[in-house]
This record gives C-alpha cells, sequence and structure tokens, in this order.
C-alpha cells in the first residue's frame, strides 16, 4: 500500500493541476457563480474572427463584452473598445463565471492530507482507505465541474450570438450619453457588498 | 435484509452523486420597468441598469411611496463603473438615505440566480466532514484503529456477515491454542459451506487449522459448546425473567441474539474495577441446565495490548523472544495482567443465598460475539438466581439465556476441501488445504480466502462451530516507538493492579469512540 502512495500523490496533484487550468482572463472578470449577480461589468469574451476568404491565420481578441447592437459586438480590450460585425465572428466563447474544479479539487486534497501525512508519518497505508468515499466525491465532482460547460456560452457550436447580449454590460445597446473613448476594463469591482 | 440495505445505500449514494453533479447554472432574468411588477421581485440582489447606462448594485428593491420610483440600499456606478455612490456599508448597515431611482430613467432589471451549488457544498460536507473526523480521530489516537484478529465471515441466508475471529489472546507462538468459535446464525449453501477468512489489521496472521465441527439438528433444538469443549445438545431455551445491572434493568439488552448488547463503561479511577449483573429464571426447566452466555469483549484489551507494545517499543521484539525461548517468568506476568482484568464468572445462588461459582467465559476478542455454554448446578426448584461479576466496561453483553442441556454430543470434524485465494499476491492457491498443521496459512493485511467445506449431507439441517488454531504477530507501529517507556512497561507487568489505576485516566479519555472509531476504520471492509 504504501508503495502506492506516491502514485496516488502524483495522481491528485495532476487532478489539481489539470482543475487549475483556466482561460487568460484578468481577475476582475472571474466571477464565482454566486457572484456572478453582484458583477458591474459585462462578461469576458474570447472572439476569433474570420479572416478574409476564410483563409489565413485566425485572428484572436480577448475582452469585456459591452453591448451587442446593430449586428455587431462591442468588445472593450485593455487598449480600446472595439466593434465586430456578427458576421466575421468565426467562434465565440463568454465566461459567465468560473467553475469550481480547482476549487474542488484543492479541497478534496486538502482534506485527504491528513491521511496522506500520516499515510507517510506512521506508515499505516490503511489511512489512505479512510478517505476513499471522500476522494470519489472529490474527484467527480471535480471531474464534472472541469467538463461542464454550462458556465460558457459557446458560438456557435451550443449559443447563438444573440444569447450573449445579456451579459454585457449594457444588454440594450451602448447609451448616447456613453463616451466610448472613455470606457476602460475595470481593474476590481470596487463597491460591491459580498 | 442487509441485501436490500446495501441497494438502498448504492441507489441513494448514485442519487446523491447524481444531484450532486447537477449543473451550477446562472438564471439571469431581465425585467422591463414598464410591466415590473416589484412582488415579481425577490431577489437579495438587483441591478438596476439606467437609460444612461448608470447601473444600481442593490440589496434588495423596495417600491416607493409613488408609483414612479423605486428604492434601494446598495452601490451606484456610472456607465464607466466608476463607483460614485454607497449607502451600505460591506457589513451591511445602511450609511444614509436609500437610493430614490426614477422610473423614468430605468432601463432594464436585472435579476441572478445561481442554481445547483449548495447541493456540491452539501454533498461535500456530508461526506467530507466524517472522513476528516475519522481520520483525524485515527491520526491522534491510531492504538484505537487498524486492530483485529483472524477474521471469518459465512452465510447467515441473507447476506455474508461477520461470524468469528480467531485466537484472540494468541499473540505469540507460544501462546498458540486453539480456538472454538460458534457460528450462530450461519447456513450452508446446499451441499457446501463456505467461509471467508480475513485479515483487516496490520499483523500477521499463522493459521494452522480452521475446521468446521458440524451437529445435525432439528428446528427445535440447538447445540452450545461450555469453555472445557464439551457440546450438548440443547432445548427448551428460556429468557431470564428479570435481569439487573448496577444502572438499573437490562432486561431488553440481552433477552435475544441481536447485537443489542449491554455493557458499561470503565471505573474512572481503577480498570479492574468488577461489576455485577443478577439474573433470575422463573421457569427453570426440569433435569440439567446451562447459561446461555452471547459476549464479546469492548475495547478495552485492545488498547492495554497496544499500549504494552508501545512502552516497551524498541524491546518489544526481545520481550517477546524471551517468552517465545520459554522465560516462564515473563509469560506469568504477562498472564497476570489478563488473569486481573479476569472473565466473566458465573455463580448460582443456593438455597442458603450462598453464591456458588458454577463456571467462566474467559474468551478475549472484541470483533465477533460468541455463545458459550455454563453448566449450572441442578437446583431442582423452578426458581434460579445467576450473577456475573465481570470487569467494568470491559465485556459486553449480547444474550443471556437458560436451556436444558439433553446430552452431550460429539462433532463431525471437516477440514476444508478448497482454500481459495480472494486477493491478489496471496501465496497459496487451491491445492493449499489448510490440513497440514506444519504448513500454516500465513495471511497479511489485506488478504482474503475462501474455506469451502463440503457437507456430509445437504438436506440436513446443521449446527456449526469453527474450530482453529493458530497465532498472530501484531505489527509495531512507528508512531507507537514514540511512546517507548520501560518505567511504565515495568509497572504493567510488575505491577499491574497499580498500572491499572494510573492508566484509568488515559483510557477514559478514549473509550467513548473506541468501538464506533474501530468499526468505520477498519483496514479492509468484508466485501
Amino acid at each position: 500500500m504504501l508503495k502506492r502512495i506516491d502514485k496516488i500523490v502524483v495522481f491528485l496533484c495532476v487532478l489539481l493541476l489539470s482543475a487549475c487550468k483556466t482561460a487568460m482572463i484578468p481577475s476582475a472578470y472571474r466571477f464565482a457563480p454566486r457572484n456572478v449577480k453582484k458583477e458591474i461589468t459585462g462578461s469576458w469574451i474570447d472572439i476569433n474572427k474570420r479572416t478574409k476568404a476564410g483563409s489565413g491565420p485566425i485572428n484572436g481578441m480577448s475582452g469585456e463584452l459591452i453591448a451587442i447592437q446593430n449586428d455587431t459586438l462591442y468588445v472593450l480590450t485593455s487598449d480600446r473598445l472595439t466593434g465586430i460585425p456578427s458576421e466575421n465572428v468565426k467562434d465565440a466563447v463568454l465566461y459567465i463565471f468560473m467553475n469550481r474544479s480547482g476549487s474542488y479539487a484543492a479541497v478534496t486534497l486538502l482534506v485527504y492530507a491528513p491521511d496522506i501525512i500520516a499515510a507517510i508519518g506512521y506508515k499505516i497505508g490503511g489511512f489512505l482507505l479512510f478517505g476513499i468515499p471522500w476522494i470519489i466525491t472529490g474527484a467527480m465532482l471535480s471531474i464534472n465541474e472541469a467538463w461542464d460547460k454550462s458556465n460558457l456560452l459557446i458560438y456557435p457550436e451550443i449559443n447563438g450570438l444573440i444569447g450573449f447580449k445579456d451579459f454585457s454590460r449594457f444588454p440594450r445597446g451602448i447609451p448616447p450619453e456613453v463616451d466610448k473613448s472613455k470606457l476602460h476594463l475595470v481593474a476590481n469591482q470596487k463597491g460591491r457588498s459580498d | 435484509m442487509k441485501q436490500s440495505v446495501a441497494f438502498c445505500l448504492l441507489v441513494i449514494i448514485l442519487i446523491f452523486l447524481n444531484t450532486a453533479c447537477s449543473t451550477t447554472r446562472i438564471v439571469r432574468e431581465f425585467h422591463d420597468p414598464i410591466k415590473l411588477n416589484s412582488s415579481q421581485i425577490h431577489n437579495k440582489s438587483i441591478k438596476v441598469h439606467m437609460t444612461d447606462g448608470g447601473l444600481y448594485l442593490l440589496d434588495s428593491l423596495k417600491a416607493g411611496n409613488k408609483t414612479d420610483t423605486v428604492s434601494g440600499y446598495g452601490s451606484y456606478f456610472n456607465q464607466y463603473r466608476e463607483l460614485i455612490k454607497t449607502n451600505i456599508s460591506s457589513t451591511g448597515y445602511y450609511l444614509g438615505p436609500p437610493f430614490k431611482i426614477p422610473m423614468s430613467g430605468v432601463a432594464l432589471f436585472e435579476t441572478n440566480d445561481a442554481t445547483g451549488l449548495k447541493k456540491k457544498v452539501i454533498a461535500m460536507t456530508l461526506i467530507g466532514v466524517p472522513t476528516l473526523l475519522v481520520s483525524v480521530y485515527c491520526i491522534i489516537n491510531p492504538k484505537t484503529c487498524f486492530g483485529s484478529c483472524p477474521t471469518f465471515y459465512a452465510w447467515d441466508g441473507k447476506d455474508t456477515s461477520l461470524m468469528a475471529e480467531g485466537f484472540s489472546s494468541s499473540i505469540l507462538r507460544s501462546l498458540e491454542k486453539r480456538d472454538i468459535d460458534m457460528l450462530y446464525g450461519a447456513k450452508s449453501t446446499g451441499s457446501t459451506f463456505n467461509l471467508k477468512v480475513t485479515n483487516e489489521a496490520l499483523e500477521t496472521h499463522i493459521i494452522r487449522y480452521a475446521d468446521l465441527l458440524v451437529f445435525p439438528r432439528s428446528d427445535c433444538e440447538r447445540v452450545f459448546a461450555t469453555e472445557d469443549g464439551h457440546f450438548f445438545r440443547v432445548s427448551d431455551i428460556r429468557s431470564p425473567s428479570s435481569c439487573t445491572a448496577p444502572e438499573g434493568d437490562c432486561m431488553e439488552k440481552v433477552e435475544k441474539m441481536d447485537r443489542m448488547e449491554r455493557f458499561s463503561e470503565a471505573d474512572p479511577k481503577n480498570l479492574i474495577q468488577k461489576e455485577y449483573i443478577e439474573v433470575e429464571f422463573k421457569s427453570v426447566p426440569d433435569g440439567k441446565i446451562g447459561l446461555i452466555v452471547g459476549n464479546r469483549q469492548t475495547f478495552m484489551t485492545t488498547y492495554l495490548f497496544y499500549q504494552s507494545l508501545a512502552y516497551l517499543g524498541n524491546s518489544a521484539g526481545n520481550f517477546a523472544a524471551r517468552i517465545e525461548s520459554g522465560d516462564s517468568s515473563l509469560l506469568r506476568r504477562v498472564n497476570k495482567v489478563w488473569d486481573l482484568l479476569g472473565g466473566i464468572e458465573v455463580s448460582v445462588c443456593d438455597a442458603n443465598g450462598k453464591w456458588t461459582k458454577a463456571g467462566e467465559i474467559r474468551e478475549m476478542g472484541p470483533i465477533a460475539a460468541d455463545i458459550h455454554l455454563i453448566r449450572l448446578p441442578e437446583t431442582k426448584t423452578k426458581y434460579v438466581k445467576v450473577r456475573l461479576e465481570l470487569t467494568k466496561g470491559l465485556w459486553r453483553i449480547d444474550w443471556l439465556a437458560l436451556a436444558r442441556l439433553d446430552q452431550p454430543v460429539e462433532p463431525i470434524k471437516i477440514s476444508p476441501s478448497e482454500v481459495i485465494a480472494e486477493t491478489k499476491n496471496n501465496n497459496y492457491g487451491k491445492q493449499f488445504q489448510l490440513r497440514d498443521t506444519l504448513e500454516p496459512l500465513v495471511t497479511l493485511p489485506g488478504d482474503s480466502y475462501k474455506l469451502v467445506y463440503d457437507l456430509p449431507s445437504p438436506s440436513q439441517q446443521y449446527e456449526f462451530f469453527l474450530s482453529s488454531k493458530g497465532y498472530y504477530i501484531e505489527w509495531m507501529r512507528e508512531s507507537w516507538l514514540e511512546e517507548e517507556n520501560h518505567r511504565k512497561a515495568a509497572l504493567l507487568f510488575g505491577f499491574p493492579r497499580i498500572y491499572m489505576r494510573m492508566a484509568a485516566a488515559d483510557f477514559k479519555k478514549m473509550e467513548p469512540g473506541m468501538e464506533e472509531m474501530f468499526w468505520k476504520s477498519r483496514y479492509v471492509k468484508k466485501d
């Protein structure tokens, strides 16, 4: 049993690390599910634009979805606000919230850690067996969460672009009073009452 | 019954996991201010999108006195998402008057509900907390966990159940002895009877033989064994008319062999403090009679055994070797400890009110209850009063009954026809028969074997006993070495009466959870 401990630890670390992989999204736009109701911005979106004649390298960009109006997606990057005609969007992924697979994997490993430490410290492999129901539960939740795409809107495979509108900063379109040059990414969601 | 319970548990776990693995979704709804009925919005957090691009993030929405305004506490951001004003603190206190928001300036009301989150948290809590508790308990008290002797399972008509534990007191080769255990609820399966023997502890088990002793019997009779290894066919089994222990009436716990046991806690000042249980029988059967006692030990002996190994520490091997080499004085010291703890002494009250010892049950082992027959002197009356004298907190009594001893009987001894390894890495295959006492079955933690016995007559109903012989060697745990203390070891084996007083307080700290934790932490489950 003890010989298997290192393999189990490696497996758990791989599970944890694989669960931690996320898109390159600024922290202010990485919403936990329960905090979505308190976000003050649009959701983060990754877009791949079509190139001319549908060939050549794909032109990708990421930013906050500001609005969708007149068949144009307005995406705010760290540089500027860009309007992309919807017909130029090859594919897009919108992150409504960050899935919790990393958290579940971390909690699973943390709760299991005493068993691993005890198994190594006491040289009693039986400690590892205590946590099997927990490891199964935690691993299933983590894997399920990692594979679950309900936190995303995916165009064109699953969603239409019209559905992205609800997760923009201005769901009714950019108001005329807004000076587009003054729009900027939010560094933190200050003012939310957590 | 147990199969259906297992099936129900499996279904519950599957439903539970299915529920826990349900998708987390955000249900976002927009409400048009023109059609808004504020009673539709019950959410605690509401976003109010203004026509100029501004945003109110409110804790709740209240309709104003006028229908053309709504109000609420929270924060207001301009269209560039700069915080303009907040009227609620991070701890939820209101800081001034609420926002009064003109409906004419509202573009949309937005609400968000996260579904499926709580189920996952509940699932993780329900599984994680008990796991953590057991782990922490066993880390703090590793002696409580991972202990047992050769454990035997058999078919009880519905499930494979724990039936017996073999030679619990044979902790060294020199202490090896034959052990007879009644397989009380065991049933045969056609022409064969199967036993499963497992090693569920950090021990090496050396089993010389595991023979089945069978007695043909009818529905209305049973066979029980006395402490000296004689078997009696008995009938007319009667429950006591009263059972009185120090805590009061104990009838309910002893009238059936149902795993509802009478036990007490150890004395807080002296681990060898005795107690008495008095049992009355008001309709004694005619002829020779015997007291049937179904019992097992608590984990007190396991605790003391492990503690003695811990105190001996690195000298434990030397200590054992001296006993193995024939150091009789050392062996006497060890036996003195167990003698002080004592067995269950059964006495009968004679016509003059004097208690006369009828027998004593000394079988050790905390895992499987065994059933013993104590022959009682003939009273020639219809009333018998029996007293059990036992160490407090050491014994768990499951069944007490009186029966008429019809006749002594001799068993049919059956050796296993097949010994089948059920786990990988076992050294023995089908060819091993557990018949040659010079070539014992040696098992290591996690090993499991199926023993197959051919019955003389498939249609006959039998009483089954297990006759096993062997010994086991407890593995020293590294954590125990930290407690090495030769002075305490000397006290335990030199002056056990004093030690039993000194150890009481430490034992009492662990006593409440020992039974439960042992069953939760067994090294290998039966299936």
